[in-house]
């Protein structure tokens, strides 16, 4: 019984409490997409640590079909894992933790199935759309670039397969930038493009929807956008700044970014303001973050957290098979085999 | 497939400058390398802006005329709004450069 206990327990540790301290901590300003990996790294060990919990629950009412045919190794751990979990309670507990298993599964991959197809569909409306109304430009980097001819400013990708998408930009747009942040702002869609920012966005964003209650993933739906934001600023000022030997520098292109930031959040005239609070609130913060020098994680630092991102994948998996571990070490094991 | 949204795109221009409807032979033979194009090929293009909406079609004779039926101002809009409303959607359908600051 413990075990599942255990499981369940840093679920809802993870779960309930982790979120407030890491979408507060500055560090992640430092190394967004490092951060973003934590975010979905500790996700992922909240859903496994239930669903494996649900399974260890239903392990003993399992039929031994399911465990035989196994080598002699493995045969011996599902014995030892039984002898462990089965307490005459948690048989009564056997169903329930499989529905739980399957249930806790089967939300995630419709919630994130349902979101995929509505992606698709507006995506599909929007390609089919720019293909008559807007104007295809040549892009410099081979990517689809589409004018539209329209006095708001907007500038947006649309993910497309393997890294290569479409970017659409306004007339309104072209005309408030500088031929400088004109480059920036392109280079940062293009980042959008080719890290696959939509598909982490979407993990978390499908966890909130599936089981929005759970602090951790709402937290993470909020908190990821503005990292990958900020992911694809760094990597504009890196790319646009490699790339035409510029003479300005680090603060230099930190500047300009910050300038085309502001040139573009603050022009008018501003759309409605609710349905955009989320993605304007980005720009108070990048702005902030622009305005200081960067300042790169040490490899301290850097390494904590890659242990602390394999422990939130590995943990959980490693806490349900802690029993059938034991087992594997028999001399020194408790679990008498006779 | 980027070669039949260029198709679109001169189809749709022709539409939208005719003050009339248009069979598609009258587009094919508007079209700038018309001579050069496939009937058949034309005809997809327009029906499968008929399929998406783009355009209206109705019987004159023996064949089909088309005329669009939205501006290209409507389409715009339309995208535009759309583009902006998803400013902050879960989906990730689309990404911006950076959403707008609600006026003070």
């Amino acid at each position: 019984m413990t075990t599942p206990l255990l499981l369940f327990g840093i679920a809802a540790l993870v779960g309930g409490l982790v979120g407030y301290p890491l979408s507060r901590a500055q560090w992640t300003r430092q190394a967004p997409r490092l951060a973003v990996a934590l975010w979905h790294a500790l996700c992922f060990g909240v859903v496994s640590s239930v669903v494996l919990g649900g399974m260890a629950l239903a392990l003993p009412a399992l039929p031994s079909v399911v465990t035989g045919g196994l080598s002699d190794f493995l045969a011996r751990c599902a014995i030892a894992l039984r002898a462990e979990l089965a307490a005459p309670q948690s048989l009564l507990l056997a169903v329930p933790g499989l529905l739980l298993a399957l249930t806790t599964i089967g939300r995630v991959v419709v919630a994130g199935a349902t979101t995929s197809r509505e992606a698709r569909r507006v995506r599909r409306g929007q390609l089919d759309r720019l293909a008559v109304a807007g104007r295809r430009l040549r892009g410099d980097h081979g990517e689809a670039l589409v004018l539209l001819m329209d006095d708001r400013p907007a500038a947006y990708c649309l993910p497309g397969r393997r890294g290569r998408g479409t970017i659409v930009i306004s007339s309104g747009s072209l005309d408030l930038l500088a031929d400088d942040q004109l480059r920036l702002v392109l280079a940062h869609e293009r980042a959008h493009l080719r890290q696959r920012h939509h598909v982490a966005a979407r993990v978390s964003g499908t966890l909130s929807d599936a089981f929005g209650w759970v602090p951790l993933f709402r937290l993470a739906a909020r908190e990821i956008p503005v990292l990958l934001e900020m992911a694809a600023d760094d990597q504009a000022m890196h790319t646009t700044g490699v790339g035409n030997g510029c003479e300005v520098g680090r603060s230099g292109a930190r500047r300009r970014m910050a300038h085309a930031l502001l040139t573009l959040a603050t022009a008018r005239p501003a759309s409605p303001a609710g349905a955009l609070a989320a993605a304007g609130g980005s720009a108070v913060a990048r702005v902030r973050r622009l305005s200081e020098p960067r300042l790169p994680l040490g490899p301290a630092r850097v390494s904590l957290l890659g242990v602390g991102i394999l422990l939130a994948l590995a943990g959980p998996l490693l806490v349900a098979s802690s029993p059938a571990l034991c087992a594997a070490a028999m001399e020194f094991c408790p679990f008498a085999f006779s | 497939m980027r070669k039949l949204g260029d198709l679109e795109a001169l189809v749709m221009e022709q539409l939208w400058s005719s003050s009339e409807p248009l069979s598609v032979r009258q587009v094919l033979v508007a079209l700038p390398d018309g001579r050069n194009r496939a009937y058949t090929t034309v005809m997809t293009v327009m029906d499968n802006l008929f399929q998406k909406g783009f355009v209206a079609r109705e019987r004159a004779g023996r064949a089909y005329v088309y005329r669009p039926s939205q501006s290209r101002a409507e389409h715009t809009a339309e995208v535009m709004e759309e583009a902006l409303s998803l400013g902050g959607d879960r989906g990730a359908a689309l990404l911006h450069f950076v959403g707008q600051l609600a006026p003070p």
